[in-house]
């Protein structure tokens, strides 16, 4: 069963650092999150909760209505794969697999031995002998080929390449269309990812800011592209959160949702609508300026 | 997942780490122990005073090893830290055991191979097996404990409390080696108690050791490796 989240009021605190504020927050089962926010935002720390590598400090957190702390039911079907593999060095990627096989109930060695080949691992390389590129992929085939109902990624692509990382979106999506289950992706590479998520949530200095479907989160901001004059006059006393001109023609990038009205007379001036990219929406809204 | 698969997986893992250990200890020291015999009149019993020391140090490595490594290695594929600690623990006893009975049957070895090696040291036979696994057992045991408990108490805590928690938690394996350790010459000896009163407060304290190191690991957060 894909397990659905439920957070409460959750609170995580490292000593006088509060990282996670009394976050509330509803993950539906069977969708891929795009888990968004600055550096020190609270990602981890609230991954870290979902994965029962940390017990809440406050407020209450349900996986499939469970509690997942020293939860064995919600543990054996959870996976969390961190920037650093929780490996030991001295092992060979065969050992490191053949322990997770062992110990994880929907184990797929062929699709395991199939992402080996796709990122060039070889079975009997020692961890500590792995590129940061590499610990990154045998990340990620820990992370895909257990298979757990909850798949909690956290900014796993760190060191990879562009084909790697390519590689690694693909057969995400691939197996998760094969194998529905929640998949949660921690990520600073927003522009690369954003046709992966199917749901955007972001987190700031602890808080939620947004917590909604991909293409309603696009809605949020709009890109009026056209004569500059007709630009200028358009977006006056609106939220511009960047302009770009080539020659006479401008481009603003508009935070907030345009009426039918508005549509129409953008149209009439000659101006063409176009949505906005997560990462700029992502990036008015983290930065202190954002429009409450 | 069941202790019993934590203790089959660190059985599995442990394994040709605990046949070569093994394996040296037997091979290396028969053959000093050999040399030994030939070329001088032996005055002690190198593989009592050899093997039998370094067996409770290899111990309480795993003990640290338990925690600093595997706890994570084990939550990270869904295993939880009750499950951790308790297959952990059936591995310490058994790995214990199994030295134990090692120890005793590398001295009757020893003592075919070479006759008694000192007037002072008694010759090797069932009821002096029997002493040595009954000194063996409860000192390895208290040693396992001590590792996990001083590595529970930093891995938790970091140094400043790590550091006072180090007082509690190395206490079963000093008692068990000031009650039950070896002499100078490799032997078993009972000291301050008789045997039964040393056994009794040498596995008391190695209980509340683990007791200790259980409260501190059963919530404990899981790091992130140093490495990365």
């Amino acid at each position: 069963m894909i397990p659905s989240v439920s957070v409460r009021d959750l609170t995580v605190r490292y000593s006088a650092t509060t990282a996670i504020d009394a976050l509330t927050l509803e993950l539906a089962p069977g969708r891929i999150y795009g888990l968004l926010g600055r550096n020190g935002s609270g990602k981890t720390s609230l991954l870290s909760v979902l994965a029962a590598y940390r017990k809440a400090d406050g407020g209450s957190v349900l996986v499939d209505g469970e509690d997942p702390f020293e939860n064995p039911r919600t543990m054996r079907d959870t996976v969390f794969i961190r920037d650093t593999l929780d490996v030991a060095d001295s092992d060979r990627i065969g050992r490191v697999l053949d322990f997770h096989a062992r110990l994880r109930p929907r184990w797929d060695a062929g699709y395991a031995a199939h992402l080996l080949d796709v990122f060039g691992l070889d079975r009997r390389t020692r961890v500590s002998a792995l590129s940061r590129g590499q610990r990154s992929s045998l990340g990620v085939v820990l992370g895909l080929a257990c298979r757990a109902s909850l798949t909690l990624l956290d900014e796993v692509y760190l060191g990879m390449d562009a084909a790697a990382r390519s590689a690694f979106y693909r057969e995400l999506l691939d197996d998760y269309l094969a194998h529905p289950r929640t998949i949660v992706l921690s990520t600073h590479l927003i522009q690369e990812v954003a046709d992966l998520f199917e749901e955007v949530v972001i987190i700031d200095r602890g808080r939620l800011v947004v917590s909604e479907d991909t293409d309603t989160f696009r809605s949020r901001g709009v890109a009026v592209t056209g004569p500059a004059e007709a630009v200028e006059t358009f977006v006056s006393g609106r939220t511009v959160l960047g302009t770009q001109s080539l020659g006479g023609v401008r481009q603003a990038t508009l935070y907030g949702e345009l009426g039918d009205e508005e549509e129409r007379r953008a149209e009439l001036a000659g101006l063409s609508l176009a949505p906005v990219g997560i990462q700029d929406l992502f990036v008015h809204l983290t930065s202190g300026e954002a429009v409450k | 997942m069941t202790s019993r698969t934590v203790l089959s997986t660190l059985l599995r893992m442990y394994r040709p780490i605990l046949l070569g250990f093994g394996a040296t200890l037997v091979v290396g020291l028969g053959l000093v122990d050999l040399a030994f015999g030939l070329l001088t009149e032996p005055g002690f019993s190198l593989w009592m005073f050899v093997a039998g020391s370094a067996v409770k140090y290899w111990l309480g490595v795993i003990g640290v090893m338990l925690v600093t490594l595997h706890l994570r290695q084990f939550v990270a594929a869904g295993v939880t830290r009750r499950t951790v600690v308790a297959g952990g623990a059936a591995f310490g006893v058994l790995v214990s055991v199994g030295v134990a009975v090692l120890i005793p049957l590398g001295h009757g070895l020893e003592d075919k191979a070479l006759g008694a090696v000192s007037a002072d040291y008694p010759a090797w036979s069932p009821p002096v097996a029997v002493g040595e696994f009954g000194h063996v057992l409860p000192v390895c045991l208290a040693f396992f404990v001590s590792g996990a408990a001083v590595a529970a108490g930093f891995y938790r805590f970091g140094a400043g409390i790590g550091l006072a928690l180090l007082v509690p938690a190395v206490l079963p394996g000093l008692l068990a080696e000031e009650l039950l350790g070896n002499g100078g010459s490799g032997e078993v000896l009972t000291r301050d108690l008789p045997y039964p009163g040393a056994l009794a407060v040498s596995l008391g304290v190695t209980v509340l050791g683990a007791l200790l190191c259980q409260r501190e690991m059963r919530d404990v957060a899981i790091r992130r490796a140093k490495t990365g």
